[in-house]
């Protein structure tokens, strides 16, 4: 599979954080383009296609749901994958409706970055 | 009746009279005969001597012609047909006859001195003639008899006549009698057919002389003046009652109870509530076709024929029964039927009232039943007052016990029977101290409460409420002691305290998770990107290392020999056990927003062993990998409702105490394998859940205390003593399950959930 062709947008307000899944998904030979908030992401998403998004929950401005509804506004092929460090995070009924499942909710600290590349992988299928 | 009298009469006399009358004809008849054969016999025997004597001579001399001579001189003698005199010999010698008879025979025997005979009309006397000894012949003499039959000829006509003339005799007296005897009878006879006739009972007869008919009649009129009284009497009493019987019609017209007449059984009357009551008009009821069984219910026909059946034998029975009837439209009524004999019309009848007691019956029915539930209310109340778990001891205003329920037994040992009536002090010696509280809620009507008395109990301290209040019913003085056993519910309190405060420090790092983590992350992936930006197998790190004048294989081997690949395991797994610590901290705030949901035993026994495995405490000082896990996992288990987070949390729990208890074991007793079995079966509709170890085991004392609040065997500072009572609190409260404990000194421990699969 060839990971250059397929775009990631790593949305969060941790610089730590967002650097090192910028990081890993770079090495893995992914396109990735970093965000800091929900409305520089959405700015973004207006000139780029994107395929996947990995988006943090608390944010500075807009927050991740409304981020992810607004973005799934834009292009609706676009697929989400949530990490969050909020430990009383439930999957929201109107992400649901858009396609999100439990399945696709990471919980900082996530230990494995194997875990959430296998995720990719399966969005990318 | 006159002629039959007369003739009876005539009869009479005539029977009396003829009778005597052929008797005296008889009587004289046959004397004269006699007397005639005798004075004929004597007449014939004096001729015959007189005549033999004086033929002697002439037969001695044979002068016929004398002799014939002396023989018609004979001629005189009346009634002489013939004499004869016959020679020794016997033969004729000489005769006299007189007239045309028939003359005597020629020869003559004699037999005999004297013979006489009567043959035909006449009388034969034949005579031998003897004279001084001599024998000379024989005499016979023949006598007409026909005057006797003329002389009978004469009786009987004057029978004749005497007959004809007491006949007529008798029909004199015979009128005269009957004039005098059954001329008053007759009129008697006459006057009490007038009297019968007019129905006048004033009319008496008139008496004529003093004799016996006079007699009668004297009794016929006072018999005649008594039927008149009675008469009157009657008359009265009859207007009397015909005045009642209007009203007793009226009364039965009006009256509201349904009310019928038999006569002979069959209905002759109805009143209007009968026809309101039963369906039946009266022309119904009375037609003769209708039958009193159709006013009764089928099933005590039998009843009913048999009371009337002993009514017409004239048997005693009681005059009141109980029925149940069956109305025109078919309805089912029960009714009383009381009866009793009238006279209906002149003729003996049965006055037959219904009263309805369908309901009476009903209401008998409630009664019964109101008491019944009484009664069950008051054994309801009693089974409340017993089943509470609180003692109750109700007081008088003189401190005595009134009421004792089954825990006040229980707890002091004295029943209620030996109890009541005593001074409360004397068999409840709790209460003494408090003596005054109850006095003064006696006195004031307002109740007291003191809480959480410690009584002290060997070697723990249990505690009590104690409440005393007044009873409230007006016409009952007294009060009500309560004792409560709190003990549990103060543990409780003490235990929800704690867990409050656990609470709030899971609270505080819900808050603080997301601070925490989003570093975590970052050191965490970082310590991760780092090892994969050193690693030779990807392309990019030999590229760049190259850029930078050096190799991969040799930033390689500087780490190594720097120990710089230690210092960043060291991060990752400082890392990974600050994200445990958070995890762990988290555990509380979670638990109280989880919800019920199906959850496979069989994940959440491998997550729960995986964060064991992952428990610092555990790998700190019980490592599990020095034990062998073993998992028997039922295949037919199917997905259980529960709080996954809490069932996580006891089993852990149980998980952490198997461990620690095998770790706790000094290596002489320490088993060859340590061994942890868990269990996962599925039994009827529960699924049961096993922890087993093989480890120490529990003396009797602290199995019964190990799910109590604080109770721990774990060094201070170790335990909370709160583990197993959560657990047991989170499988018996919150899942409705049940969570037990096998155990003894040296065969190791086994706790035994049971969750039911079903939840309401």
């Amino acid at each position: 599979m060839n990971n250059s062709s397929s775009t990631i947008l790593v949305l969060d307000d941790e610089e730590l954080v967002r650097a090192n899944i910028v990081a890993f998904l770079e090495d893995e030979g992914f396109a990735v383009i970093p965000a800091e908030s929900g409305e520089e992401a959405l700015e973004i998403l207006k000139s780029r296609p994107v395929d996947i998004g990995i988006i943090d929950m608390r944010l500075p401005g807009i927050d991740g749901n409304t981020f992810i509804l607004q973005a799934h506004a834009l292009n609706p092929r676009m697929r989400f994958m949530i990490h969050t460090g909020s430990i009383n995070y439930t999957l929201p009924r109107e992400l649901h409706e858009i396609g999100v499942r439990a399945g696709d909710v990471f919980r900082k600290p996530e230990t494995s970055l194997a875990d959430m590349l296998g995720k990719i992988r399966t969005f990318l299928e | 009746m006159t002629a039959s009298i007369k003739n009876r009469l005539i009869r009479i006399i005539l029977q009396a009279s003829i009778t005597s009358l052929v008797l005296a004809m008889l009587f004289v008849t046959l004397f004269d005969m006699r007397a005639f054969r005798r004075d004929a016999i004597e007449t014939a025997v004096l001729i015959s001597r007189v005549a033999g004597d004086y033929s002697v001579t002439e037969l001695a001399f044979n002068n016929r012609e004398e002799s014939v001579r002396t023989l018609s001189r004979l001629r005189t003698i009346p009634h002489l047909e013939s004499v004869a005199i016959y020679d020794e010999a016997g033969d004729l010698f000489s005769s006299y006859s007189a007239g045309d008879v028939t003359p005597p025979p020629s020869r003559m025997t004699v037999e005999s001195p004297l013979a006489w005979r009567f043959s035909g009309r006449s009388l034969h006397v034949v005579r031998p003639i003897h004279h001084d000894g001599m024998y000379y012949g024989i005499i016979t003499v023949r006598l007409s008899t026909s005057p006797l039959f003329s002389k009978i000829l004469n009786h009987l006509a004057l029978l004749l006549a005497l007959a004809a003339v007491i006949v007529i005799i008798t029909v004199l007296v015979a009128t005269r009698l009957q004039r005098q005897i059954s001329g008053p009878i007759l009129k008697l006879a006459e006057t009490a057919r007038e009297i019968s006739g007019k129905g006048d009972y004033s009319i008496r007869v008139e008496k004529s002389g003093n004799d016996e008919i006079a007699g009668l009649c004297d009794a016929f009129n006072s018999m005649l003046d008594q039927i008149q009284n009675r008469q009157a009497e009657r008359d009265n009493a009859i207007g009397a009652l015909m005045e009642s019987e209007g009203r007793f019609r009226s009364l039965i017209d009006q009256s509201n109870d349904p009310l019928f007449v038999l006569e002979n059984y069959r209905i002759v009357f109805v009143n209007p509530r009968f026809t309101a009551y039963m369906g039946y008009s009266p022309n119904e009821v009375t037609s003769g076709g209708f039958n009193i069984l159709n006013l009764i219910a089928p099933e005590i026909h039998h009843r009913v024929v048999n009371l009337i059946r002993r009514m017409q034998r004239g048997d005693r029975v009681p005059n009141q029964y109980d029925l149940k009837g069956v109305t025109k439209d078919g309805a089912i009524i029960d009714f009383e039927v009381n009866f009793s004999f009238i006279e209906w019309n002149g003729k003996p009848g049965i006055l037959g009232m219904l009263r309805d007691i369908t309901s009476r019956k009903k209401t008998e029915e409630d009664l019964r039943k109101k008491q019944e539930e009484l009664a069950s209310v008051r054994m309801y109340l009693q089974n409340i007052i017993d089943s509470m778990p609180s003692l109750l001891i109700g007081v008088n205003p003189d401190m005595r016990v009134t009421q004792w329920n089954s825990e006040a037994t229980r707890v002091t040992g004295i029943r209620q029977e030996d109890a009541l009536g005593k001074e409360v002090t004397a068999v409840y010696p709790f209460i003494a101290p408090y003596e005054e509280t109850v006095r003064l809620v006696l006195a004031t009507g307002n109740p007291r409460k003191e809480e959480r008395i410690a009584v002290p109990a060997g070697e723990e301290t249990l505690y009590a409420d104690l409440m005393v209040y007044p009873l409230s019913s007006e016409n009952i003085d007294g009060a009500v002691i309560r004792v409560d056993d709190v003990s549990a519910r103060v543990k409780i309190e003490q235990m929800m305290l704690q867990t409050e405060k656990m609470m709030s420090v899971g609270g505080l790092a819900a808050g603080m998770a997301h601070e925490i983590n989003n570093p975590l992350g970052g050191i965490l992936m970082g310590a991760q990107n780092f090892r994969r930006r050193l690693s030779p197998g990807l392309d990019k790190n030999t590229e760049v290392a190259r850029e930078a004048g050096t190799s991969i294989e040799a930033i390689n081997a500087y780490m190594e020999k720097r120990g710089l690949v230690t210092l960043l395991d060291g991060i990752q797994e400082m890392g990974e056990r600050a994200s445990g610590i958070v995890q762990n901290m988290l555990n509380f705030s979670r638990r109280s927003e989880s919800k019920i949901t199906q959850v496979d035993l069989r994940e959440l026994m491998e997550k729960t062993l995986e964060l064991a495995a992952n428990d610092y405490d555990l790998k700190k000082k019980y490592d599990f990998r020095h034990m062998e896990i073993v998992r028997e996992f039922g295949e037919d288990l199917p997905p259980v409702p529960c709080y996954p987070q809490e069932i996580e949390q006891v089993i852990l729990n149980l998980v952490k105490n198997a461990a620690q208890a095998l770790g706790s074991m000094d290596a002489a007793s320490r088993p060859e394998r340590p061994r942890i079995v868990l269990r996962l079966l599925a039994r009827g509709d529960t699924a049961q859940i096993e922890v087993e170890d093989n480890g120490p085991g529990m003396d009797e004392k602290t199995k019964a205390k190990v799910f109590e609040p604080f109770f721990t065997t774990k060094k201070s500072g170790e335990g909370t003593g709160l583990g197993l009572s959560v657990s047991c609190h989170i499988i018996i409260n919150n899942h409705k399950g049940d969570i037990r404990l096998e155990t003894a000194p040296g065969k190791g421990a086994k706790f035994i959930i049971t969750l039911p699969l079903t939840r309401n």
